[in-house]
């Protein structure tokens, strides 16, 4: 049986009961988050070396990125023509299709003039 | 029997009554929470699992929490952002629901043949037509239209100005419009 969302002028509906049962279900899973133990404390020499780890990778990022963009052969206009830019692209005009509130269509209508 | 936020918040700061105040909220806000992500994401199954996620995201962030905006408008935000991240997690996939706006028909027709849709067609074109805006604008016109929320409180849930919302709710009703002109 189902029961309909009270207060609203919409069509959807629930199954019975679910709203007496949502609160238990809900409390459960928080139990479960609220018992779960923190994360442990690392002794303090292992948290050095972890720290140390750690520079080390970011620098050895940064050396190859460096190293990505001054090697010679790289094509900036294959960069940004390649498939991996049309994705990105599309990605792009989502972001903006949803913070401007806008859809694709407006967008290339704007664009377009 | 309601409690105000005010009393709420002050219950939810204190450790020893934190659980139980909590409890409370879950009661308090599940239906209004549960109806604007059911919008979004139309299947019940879908709006069970994101509204749970929606108060369990809350309980974490609860620490982070400073009361500078209003309780209520805070969940709003959660629940809204966890809502849209299933949508665009269900983009690439064939889901009951996708967002598409090529397949307004196809929602219809599933929205017609869910159990839990107790609408006419009517009904159901105008949740397609409504599932086929852009996030935010549809966020602005199911929040304005099914809820009757002031543009401030809106505002204060999107993080986006009054005035842009008041467009936006402008041109989502020019499109709902022009989708039912086109149908009859």
């Amino acid at each position: 049986m189902k029961s309909k969302t009270p207060h609203t002028k919409e069509p959807f509906t629930v199954p019975e009961g679910y709203f007496e049962q949502l609160t238990a279900r809900v409390m459960k899973r928080v139990e479960r988050e609220a018992a779960r133990p923190r994360a442990m404390e690392l002794p303090h020499a292992t948290r050095q070396w972890q720290r140390a780890g750690a520079a080390a990778a970011i620098v050895a990022i940064m050396a190859l990125a460096g190293y990505g963009i001054a090697s010679p052969g790289d094509d900036p206009e294959r960069e940004a023509t390649g498939p991996h830019a049309t994705e990105n692209a599309v990605y792009t005009v989502d972001e903006v299709a949803d913070y401007a509130m806008l859809d694709h269509q407006d967008i290339y209508e704007i664009i377009s003039e | 029997m309601q409690i105000d936020e005010k009393s709420l918040l002050g219950l939810l700061a204190d450790e020893r009554t934190r659980r139980n105040a909590f409890e409370i909220v879950v009661r308090q806000y599940s239906e209004p929470l549960y109806r604007q992500i059911r919008r979004m994401v139309l299947s019940h199954a879908d709006a069970d699992d994101v509204l749970q996620n929606t108060f369990l995201k809350a309980w974490q962030g609860l620490g982070g929490f400073e009361g500078r905006s209003k309780l209520s408008s805070w969940l709003y935000r959660i629940a809204y952002n966890e809502a849209a991240s299933l949508i665009r997690s269900r983009r690439d996939s064939l889901p009951l629901y996708s967002p598409d706006g090529d397949d307004t028909q196809g929602v219809a027709s599933r929205l017609m043949a869910d159990e839990f849709f107790d609408g006419d067609e009517t009904q159901a074109q105008l949740q397609a037509a409504i599932h086929a805006l852009p996030d935010v604008q549809r966020t602005v016109f199911q929040l304005k239209y099914f809820e009757d929320m002031k543009y401030s409180e809106i505002s204060s849930i999107l993080g986006t100005s009054e005035g842009a919302l008041k467009a936006s709710y402008h041109i989502a009703v020019k499109k709902i419009s022009a989708f039912f002109t086109s149908l009859y």
